[in-house]
């Protein structure tokens, strides 16, 4: 008789290492793809820090100020036009005038030196983008921007990945709206029944033959 | 002996097979996402401002532009405020519409919706904001109105930058709509109105 | 049930004979303990979101009034007062003045002045030209 080789629980061992390599792969796996769509990675809903605390949920919902009175490019350029110090100071040289948190902007306007913000949505530069024809397509400021006006401090809510850019080229239905509700931030898309939504996509002249698709309409 | 050269050949290539792979290491490569190109806002190692975006120089006027001095950009007739529309605008449903989505996003802040310097703006400032709802300004060349806007007054910032001059002239249109819709005479109503109006609806 | 563990301690003799382990380990206690734990996280789950939606209602605060309770009305301090919820003050400054734009009513019954709605303003404006106002 022979001592055993293998201890009584070599069988339990083999198969729980075995289930283990498997799972050690799998998790690998899942990891790298929950780390690619994490805030980590992605940014999303990570506010950075900024040289004003700029709240867009004070002056947009607050205050109803309108998104073009400060990002008034948006309807004629392909930036919405980041806002100069003067357009702070338009209010700002009455409204709360003696705020340490805006000396960086008087000081900005006495000087003429710009304040420099943090880009919060940072394109790759092989990425051709024009906000003005998606709001004169009806693409409203929070089918991209989200809740914008909710936000204290801005922070992005799209990891601007291609796959979310072709969801909206393929099925524009799905997000268009009317033009006048485009600066609406409470727009729901399902105010609009579905027949409606595709007769604005006909109505705004959006191509539907998969043209949107084309590799050069973005990357030109 | 053909066909064991040829077979040798073949895996050779195939043992070549793993190269493909080397392709998934292409992707690591960020050079094409931060290009050496400003785009709008930048920041600028170049100017010594440190912009990207460079102010155009003194004097200069954007390439097709109109006659600086043409009614349509000073708002004036040989040094008087217009009293009518620079030829170049229209009066039309289009141009109240268009001057409709202007006046609400620019000038509502603190003129109010209405016009009766009720914004929001003003009702939580420490300052009054002129209504547009007085003799004064019921009377006064339309032109005043794109001059204001042009060059300020008062406390009042220009929006020059923001409004380009044909927007000014839309808004100028649309705020004497807004002034009729507040101080409407009456003999130019219709029966039906009358009613309503009588009726406070 | 368990007729493995119920065994004694040691190598089987069945086991002994052949030199290897004939006994395999038993999945079905993993895999009773896996369901546990997945039905524990689902039970948490739609416990968190019943809590959830019978909380949330009332922590977003949609009012602006003050109680008027005594306590309450003594502590405060004379007006022009914070902003309890500007949002609410904003929505209601939009809402009268889209109400005045789009009635009909007297400025000035005297005078034979009224105000109409924009859009009717607007079309009158088209028909008899920008001194209609005056």
């Amino acid at each position: 008789m022979s001592a055993q080789i293998f201890p009584r629980n070599a069988n339990a061992i083999f198969l729980a290492s075995l289930f283990g390599l498997v799972m050690l792969v799998v998790g690998i796996v899942a990891a790298m793809v929950g780390f690619y769509l994490s805030p980590w990675y992605t940014d999303v809903g990570i506010a950075p820090a900024q040289p004003v605390p700029f709240s867009h949920k004070h002056h947009v919902s607050e205050l109803k100020i309108d998104c073009r009175y400060c990002h008034a490019t948006v309807e004629k350029a392909a930036t919405a036009g980041f806002p100069a110090t003067e357009t702070c100071m338009s209010c700002h040289s009455q409204v709360w005038t003696t705020s340490p948190l805006l000396e960086v902007v008087r000081t900005s306007y006495q000087t003429g030196e710009p304040v420099v913000w943090n880009r919060i949505y940072d394109l790759p530069d092989f990425v051709y983008f024009n906000h003005s024809v998606h709001v004169a397509k009806g693409i409203g400021c929070s089918s991209c921007h989200g809740r914008i006006d909710q936000q204290q401090l801005a922070a992005k809510a799209q990891p601007l990945y291609m796959g979310w850019c072709l969801g909206c080229h393929r099925a524009p239905e799905d997000y268009i709206r009317p033009r006048e509700e485009v600066f609406n931030m409470e727009w729901d898309v399902n105010a609009l029944s579905l027949a409606q939504r595709q007769q604005l996509v006909i109505e705004y002249q959006i191509p539907t033959d998969g043209r949107l698709t084309n590799c050069f309409v973005c990357h030109r | 002996m053909v066909q064991s050269v040829r077979r040798s050949i073949f895996t050779r290539i195939a043992r070549l097979a793993w190269l493909p792979l080397c392709l998934l290491l292409v992707a690591c490569h960020v050079d094409m996402y931060d290009q050496p190109k400003y785009k709008p806002n930048d920041v600028s190692s170049f100017f010594p401002d440190g912009r990207a975006m460079q102010p155009p120089p003194a004097n200069t006027v954007p390439l097709n532009s109109y006659n600086p001095n043409s009614p349509l950009m000073t708002g004036r007739i040989e040094g008087q405020l217009a009293d009518q529309l620079p030829p170049e605008i229209k009066l039309d449903a289009a141009l109240l519409a268009h001057g409709q989505s202007r006046y609400n996003a620019f000038c509502a802040p603190c003129h109010g919706l209405v016009g009766d310097g009720n914004g929001v703006i003003a009702y939580r400032g420490p300052m009054t904001v002129t209504s547009l709802h007085n003799d004064r300004l019921r009377t006064v060349q339309i032109g005043y109105f794109f001059d204001v806007i042009t060059n300020g007054i008062g406390k009042m910032y220009s929006y020059a930058a923001r409004i380009p001059p044909e927007d000014r002239w839309a808004i100028a249109a649309y705020v004497r709509a807004l002034q009729l819709s507040q101080n409407a005479d009456v003999t130019l109503l219709t029966e039906a109105e009358l009613q309503q109006v009588r009726a406070g609806r | 049930m368990s007729h493995a563990h119920a065994q004694s301690e040691g190598p089987s003799a069945e086991s002994l004979a052949l030199n290897h382990e004939v006994s395999d380990a038993r999945a079905q206690p993993v895999i009773w303990g896996v369901v546990m734990v997945a039905g524990t996280m689902v039970l948490a789950f739609v416990l968190a979101m019943v809590l959830l939606v019978v909380w949330v209602g009332p922590v977003a605060d949609q009012s602006n009034t003050l109680s008027n309770d005594e306590v309450t009305q003594l502590q405060l301090p004379p007006a022009p007062r914070l902003e309890q919820n500007p949002r609410v003050d904003g929505d209601r400054i939009i809402a009268e003045a889209t109400e005045r734009l789009e009635s009909y009513g007297w400025v000035n019954e005297r005078a034979g002045r009224a105000h109409i709605p924009i859009e009717r303003a607007m079309e009158l404006l088209l028909e008899h030209g920008l001194d209609a106002v005056k």
